[in-house]
């Protein structure tokens, strides 16, 4: 997949708000991109734009998504609703409230199969056992019956994440899939986020406020605030040489094993209104590197490192003092 | 000796109100006060304005209203005068709506209606908001026992089906405008009631409540402190509904023949004395209906747009 | 549970029903003058013997303290005994069971009129929010609430019977013996009654589709790839109209009060009307019956979509 200068506004009573400014990457096969951010940063927007899913009021307004070689912001709705559960698919944060609350959990993935497959009858009870095996849920056949509310956070998300695989999809996008779930829960879901990665062979794209989780899922981590990626890289990269000061900031406030006397080191400040954005770079009002260039000039996306880019004058210029991956996590 | 410069009052402290826009606790000069509720008013005139609907049904209320108010003016014909000649006749010059089955300018008797329907409406909304706001406070604020006997009579109360205990009543007690009021009245006392008691119930646990009752403030003033702020908002928007509600009542009854008893100039009447000559003269019809389906349109209309207004999500703006 | 719900349910109706008998009762007694000589026609002039007088006094026990009487009253009631006609002489459950089911005829038809109406008003206008199908809707709601029934029973009376001559005013025939005719009778009274309950219910519809559709299941299955007629119609249809089904069943009870009106109209001899009859005749054992027997229907139907309501969703039913 690549995405080139995606733009997303999105109206409100007060005013245009532009929710991605400007976002562009590339994921290859198999490859998982982590995003990072605050809430309000646009990780999620951009994560629905992918999917052609943002509605009012938020509009994609500019830039291009390149699937397997297709622009999907040209096609008909028709095909895009193609691609959708079939060839990309996606999970969600709010388990609860992401499954019709009055079917069962099995006529959902039956009627899934039923529209993407053609399945009826014997032959999709049958697909959907299989399915609800594949993401190790113990005892199918009892919860096939059962209502979305009666099973456990952990259980809905394996059910989630049955339904995203039905069609084998090329691509996963998970937003916040486990930012709900209890600590040990988050484990075994990454775990089997994994493996059913590495069977299929999928790309996917991961969307988390934290910083830990993504780390422990991802090859490439992008940083985003304020409706831009600020730096981007593989995992290592962005530990060892970080760039931005914005997730310098962020590594600062992973409070640490083994380090029981450090306080914990919170970044300065609120996140943006995105109604009255900073001029120049969105970080610099909270920026302990910030110069008086900073407030003019938008520091521009730029490649600093192999495969590293960050959006920063200074990039990498402050002093350091960071954990290494397998510290975090 | 030196004056203690605190020996003035600087203004009046300021109730903590977490759902108004200011929730600052502190003393508020008292010019500022005022300065800020002409604000404030300000302010709702114009998000008034704003809302078509809350506009419409205003001006329709102001009209009928006027009509009422002004009926001997606007009157070109005394309601009750009978001109058997000129029975049934359609619009015409001399009679702007025609005349009904005993020669009556059904002009003059609609503006006299309105004075009719008003004086039921503000009558029996009022009586059945005394009743029923206190009532339910009462419920709210003092609760247990109290509370579920309160809540049992407004429950039987709106054990009848609509319309159903206004007509019982009118039928035990007669025709006319105390019954009417009566009838009327007791039906809405439950809207009332409840949605105070909501209230109460919600600030209740408040912090300013508990320390008003600590400081040893009289029940009824916590209550006249937290109700009305809280609650002027739904309960004006009760009332325009309750207005529509009661108009709608009366006419019915009215029409019915257990309301109003003629030559009383009721649009509800008037719609019963048109049906016998119906073939005769259709048009007759349509005047009083309008002007009950208007008039409760306006208070209606007025009543959704009020709460589109104060719906939360406007808040935020 | 569910059988805990009803029990609870039930058991806070006893009081209610208690407290509406009471006021049933009471109301009756409010009648100013002596209610023995009005029923016998004293004040319109008729003769009264004294004979007369006693014995419909001693009938109606009147001369025995009230708190008796109303005892009495009550365990008569509670046997089915709802007193006789004054003006027929037959007991007023009779009366009041032979009239029943041409209220639940109409309530049914008006029932199912307006459903056609209001669902796919609701629906539609939710989907089309801000446009002019969606003001169309809610300005024939507006409408439809504000229109007198009895106003709006002329104006069809008008157009349709003596203009047109189409449908015919009055009357009423079996619909299972004779549909045909029955739906013609039917028509214009169902469409009065149907109006007024579809133009509250396409409100509620309505807003309750427009929560539904931004609800997080909704999107996600989207983004499943399924069909947008798919979504609106199997997952955020079918989800409000779960949840309006508590207004279905309020309004249809609604509908006994209006049907009170609009029988009398079009001379259909249903339940809701003979309360009316009774009291142009001062026969208040009719209406005394007449007004307890609806009052007891509109709680007993509130009581079962409550619990119906409660069944139908899943989150309770398993909960």
């Amino acid at each position: 997949m690549e995405v080139i200068g995606l733009h997303v506004q999105f109206t409100t009573p007060r005013g245009v708000i532009n929710a991605v400014n400007g976002v562009s990457f590339t994921l290859e096969k198999g490859e998982t991109l982590g995003i990072v951010g605050e809430t309000g940063s646009g990780k999620s927007v951009t994560a629905f734009s992918l999917l052609r899913l943002v509605s009012n009021p938020g509009r994609i307004v500019g830039g291009a998504i390149r699937f397997e070689g297709q622009d999907l912001l040209s096609l008909s709705e028709r095909n895009m609703r193609g691609i959708r559960g079939r060839e990309i698919a996606m999970i969600f944060q709010e388990v609860m409230t992401s499954l019709d609350p009055s079917y069962t959990v099995g006529d959902q993935l039956r009627e899934l199969l039923q529209v993407h497959k053609g399945h009826r009858g014997r032959e999709a009870q049958a697909a959907v056992i299989d399915l609800l095996t594949r993401v190790r849920i113990a005892s199918p056949e009892t919860v096939v019956d059962r209502f979305p509310h009666q099973l456990s956070g952990g259980m809905r998300q394996r059910v989630m994440i049955g339904m995203a695989l039905a069609c084998e999809p090329r691509l996963l996008i998970a937003d916040e899939p486990t930012t709900a779930l209890d600590t040990t829960i988050q484990a075994q879901i990454l775990d089997l986020l994994d493996d059913v990665q590495s069977e299929l062979g999928m790309a996917m794209v991961f969307i988390s406020h934290d910083l830990g989780v993504v780390t422990r899922v991802s090859d490439r981590i992008a940083v985003m605030y304020a409706g831009r990626f600020v730096e981007m890289g593989d995992k290592f990269q962005i530990f060892d040489d970080t760039l931005h000061p914005y997730t310098r900031g962020l590594l600062d406030a992973i409070p640490r094993s083994g380090s029981k006397t450090r306080p914990l080191q919170p970044v300065q400040g609120t996140v943006p209104d995105l109604h009255h954005p900073p001029s120049g770079c969105p970080f610099h009002p909270r920026c302990a590197r910030a110069e008086a260039r900073c407030e003019i000039d938008l520091p521009p996306f730029q490649e600093w490192r192999p495969g590293h880019w960050a959006a920063c004058h200074f990039a990498g210029d402050f002093d350091r003092s960071s954990p290494s991956p397998g510290e975090v996590g | 000796m030196s004056v203690d410069s605190r020996s003035e009052p600087l203004g009046v402290p300021e109730p903590i109100r977490p759902s108004t826009s200011s929730g600052r606790a502190g003393f508020v000069p008292r010019q500022a006060q005022h300065e800020r509720a002409f604000a404030q008013l300000a302010t709702s005139f114009r998000i008034l304005a704003r809302n078509r609907l809350a506009l419409v049904g205003g001006v329709i209320i102001l009209l009928g209203s006027g009509m009422a108010i002004f009926a001997p003016l606007l009157a070109t014909y005394d309601p009750y005068a009978i001109d058997i000649a000129n029975r049934l006749k359609g619009p015409a010059a001399d009679h702007w709506l025609g005349t009904d089955f005993l020669g009556r300018d059904t002009y003059s008797r609609i503006i006299w209606g309105a004075r009719t329907a008003f004086q039921v409406a503000i009558g029996a909304v009022t009586i059945g908001a005394l009743i029923g706001i206190p009532l339910g406070a009462a419920a709210g604020f003092f609760s247990s026992w109290l509370d579920a006997v309160i809540m049992r009579l407004m429950d039987a109360i709106m054990a009848f089906p609509g319309r159903l205990l206004a007509i019982a009543l009118v039928a035990a007690l007669g025709g006319g405008f105390g019954p009417l009021l009566i009838a009327i009245a007791i039906s809405s006392i439950p809207q009332y009631g409840r949605l105070v008691r909501g209230v109460v119930l919600a600030q209740r646990e408040r912090e300013y409540v508990e320390a008003a009752r600590m400081v040893g403030e009289p029940p009824w003033r916590i209550l006249f402190s937290e109700i009305l702020p809280n609650c002027s908002a739904p309960l004006v928007i009760a009332l325009s509904l309750d207005f529509a509600h009661a108009i709608l009542i009366e006419s019915t009854l009215s029409f019915l023949g257990l309301g109003f008893p003629p030559p009383t100039a009721s649009w509800g009447l008037m719609l019963k004395e048109v049906t016998p000559f119906l073939e005769l003269q259709p048009l007759a019809a349509i005047f009083p209906g309008a002007a009950i389906a208007i008039t409760i349109l306006g208070f209606n209309m007025f009543g959704d747009g009020l709460r589109d207004i104060l719906d939360p999500r406007h808040y935020q703006e | 549970m569910i059988a805990s719900y009803v029990v609870q349910r039930l058991a806070q109706a006893v009081p209610v029903l208690l407290l509406v008998s009471l006021g049933v009762f009471l109301i009756v007694q409010l009648i100013p003058g002596d209610p023995v000589l009005v029923m016998l026609g004293a004040d319109v002039g008729a003769n009264v013997n004294r004979e007369q007088y006693e014995e419909l006094r001693h009938q109606l026990g009147f001369d025995q303290p009230l708190p008796i009487r109303y005892l009495s009253w009550v365990s008569r009631v509670v046997q089915g005994d709802l007193g006789v006609s004054l003006k027929s002489r037959r007991p007023v459950t009779e009366l009041l069971a032979e009239r029943y089911p041409a209220t639940i005829w109409l309530a049914v038809t008006a029932l199912i009129t307006a459903l056609f109406i209001a669902i796919p008003a609701g629906i539609i206008a939710a989907l089309r929010q801000n446009t002019m199908v969606d003001y169309a809707a809610m300005g024939f709601s507006l409408w439809g609430i504000a229109i007198p029934n009895f106003w709006l029973a002329l104006i069809l009376i008008i157009i349709f019977s003596i203009n047109l001559g189409w449908l015919p005013s009055i009357g009423y025939a079996n619909p299972t013996a004779d549909p045909g005719r029955f739906l013609r009778h039917a028509i214009m009274p169902a469409i009065v009654l149907g109006t007024e309950m579809a133009a509250h219910l396409t409100r509620y519809l309505r807003a309750e589709m427009i929560e539904q559709l931004s609800q997080d299941y909704v999107r996600a299955a989207r983004a499943r790839g399924l069909s947008p007629v798919r979504v609106i119609l199997r997952h955020a249809a079918r989800n409000s109209l779960l949840a309006v089904v508590t207004i279905v069943g309020l309004q249809t009870a609604r509908l006994l009060g209006g049907a009170t009106i609009v029988e009398m109209i079009f001379s259909w001899p249903g339940a809701a009307s003979l309360l009316l009859e009774g009291i142009y005749a001062r026969d208040y054992p009719v209406v005394q019956g007449g007004v307890l027997i609806l009052a007891v229907t509109y709680v007993a139907v509130n009581l079962c979509v409550d619990v119906a309501y409660k069944w139908i969703d899943p989150r309770v039913r398993l909960g």
